[in-house]
């Protein structure tokens, strides 16, 4: 056997981003022996061009950082610029967070799961979770007029509120879809074709999975708790009760349930914080400047954890800010789910980490 | 988390640390100059199952300021580290996660990685040079999937090289 290397991408490996496997095979030239990747195709710089511009622009700016987790990356800013100021919000506001994540959350996993039906070549359970995501997705133009980027956060509060007419549409767009994800539940623990397709490939240990560092839904499967959530409360998550959803194989199959079942938390969430929120303003009526000072913050993306970091001084631009995203813990992981599984699965187990590229990369 | 930040607030002052937790009491920030301390903080680190969440850097006059930002059991433990020549010893070797974002700071503020097991770029191509954080490149320089007439002249040339 000759020392061929099958190089995958950069274009078109699971989704639309871009990104680079130089796989050494085994010799038995089906079957991956080392992978290396590179990275890089979509550095962008936004580190620096957020310096640019002052605290209001940054909501924008990095609002535009990942189109999925898109709802967290100025929620996480908003926290980390409210932190420095001092600032404490309305309590309606925090409920209205919580709202807005929880719906961005399904929303992403559905997608998520489509793609993985969609790389197993089942079309018919690829349009039925693409459909049931479509609810979320029209819930989420009726509130926020927008189906991806819903602009909801703002310094010192949110930007929409909901009246007693949309309350009850979102709890009727969870009754309907609730059914939907039960059976999409017992297809994934019950049938033989799709839990001998998705069992055993791509494995994380628990071990690998607390050495690498792992985050979010790929560190639950592997049995890791680190829902930054019930770790470090934020928002309203203090006051609601969820459960955190943990697996213990740590293989494509444990990843997609994890975040099957995280849909049905997030349910819970949503109809609690609906039913349990105050009445009130929804974001505080004066606007603050903001003082020298630095300040972290985190929030649990749908992807796991993303951290901002934010140093000011003074003047109304941010002196640094840093932000790491979920993605960017998780990549280096594929170098150990990948090996001893078939080349034909790389795409299949690169989606199971679900990936955002552009976001990694800034 | 109470015992955590008893613990914690022991250790650090057995060390001698001026350290102190924020408002929220979720992070803890301490201040240092010596990378030996630094060293002996992650070793201590490690031995309490943390991880590296992040580490940032910024320019402070002719110094630089690192910020190393450690995750133990949902407290967030900061770390600064003052250093005025620009090279750090690694961590990686302690914290795998701490791998990329090592690298990070070497091509985005020139910083040198003392003893990284894996020192390669990281997001941005060889060709552009260290510390560009406040330079300006346009997008398509930028990118390691740049696509311009010279990288279409070295795939040619190479082509040359192997079909003679």
């Amino acid at each position: 056997m000759d020392s061929t290397k099958v190089i995958l991408g950069p274009f078109d490996v699971a989704l639309e981003e871009p990104v680079y496997f130089k796989i050494e095979p085994n010799p038995d030239g089906k079957t991956i022996k080392t992978v290396d990747m590179i990275n890089g195709f979509v550095h962008r710089g936004i580190e620096s061009i957020v310096l640019k511009r002052n605290f209001l622009q940054n909501l924008i700016i990095t609002e535009k950082v990942c189109a999925l987790c898109s709802n967290n990356h100025p929620f996480t800013y908003c926290m980390a610029v409210e932190k420095i100021a001092g600032l404490s919000l309305p309590e309606r506001a925090l409920y209205l967070r919580v709202v807005a994540d929880e719906i961005k959350r399904i929303a992403s996993h559905l997608f998520n799961l489509g793609m993985l039906a969609h790389l197993i070549h089942n079309k018919a359970l690829m349009t039925q979770l693409l459909e049931t995501r479509e609810d979320f997705q029209d819930l989420k133009e009726a509130i926020w007029g927008n189906r991806m980027d819903l602009s909801a956060n703002t310094i010192g509060g949110v930007k929409f509120d909901l009246d007693a007419k949309v309350i009850a549409s979102i709890k009727e767009t969870l009754d309907n879809t609730r059914p939907k994800i039960e059976a999409f539940i017992a297809l994934f623990e019950t049938d033989p074709t799709l839990i001998s397709r998705l069992s055993g490939v791509g494995v994380l240990g628990y071990e690998d999975a607390l050495r690498l560092g792992v985050v979010g839904p790929v560190a639950r499967a592997s049995g890791v708790n680190n829902d930054v959530r019930k770790r470090s409360p934020y928002a309203a998550y203090a006051t609601l009760h969820f459960d955190v959803v943990l697996q213990n194989d740590g293989d494509v199959l444990s990843r997609a349930k994890v975040r099957l079942y995280e849909i049905l938390e997030s349910m819970k969430l949503l109809h609690q914080s609906l039913n349990a929120m105050p009445t009130g303003d929804v974001v505080l009526p004066t606007r603050t400047l903001i003082p020298e000072g630095e300040a972290i913050s985190r929030t649990e993306a749908p992807r796991g954890e993303l951290v901002y970091y934010l140093k000011t001084n003074g003047t109304q631009k941010p002196e640094r800010m840093k932000w790491r995203v979920p993605t960017y813990m998780n990549w280096e992981a594929l170098k150990v789910m990948m090996p001893n599984n078939s080349i034909d699965d790389v795409a299949l187990i690169f989606n199971s980490i679900d990936p955002c590229i552009s976001c990694t990369e800034r | 988390m109470k015992t955590l930040h008893v613990k914690l607030n022991d250790t650090l002052r057995a060390l001698k640390l001026g350290c102190h937790f924020d408002a929220n009491g979720d992070s803890l920030w301490c201040e240092i100059d010596d990378k030996n301390v630094l060293l002996q903080l992650a070793e201590m680190l490690q031995t309490m199952n943390a991880r590296v969440c992040m580490i940032t850097a910024y320019k402070r006059e002719e110094a630089h300021e690192l910020v190393y930002h450690f995750d133990l059991d949902g407290i967030m433990i900061n770390i600064k580290l003052l250093i005025t020549d620009k090279s750090v010893p690694s961590i990686t070797p302690l914290f795998k996660s701490a791998d990329w974002t090592e690298r990070e700071l070497s091509e985005i503020y020139g910083i040198t990685i003392l003893n990284h097991p894996n020192p390669k770029r990281l997001f941005l191509d060889e060709a552009i040079k260290d510390s560009v954080l406040k330079e300006y490149y346009s997008l398509s320089s930028a990118m390691s999937g740049k696509v311009s007439q010279a990288l279409w002249n070295e795939v040619k040339a190479e082509e040359g090289v192997r079909h003679g």
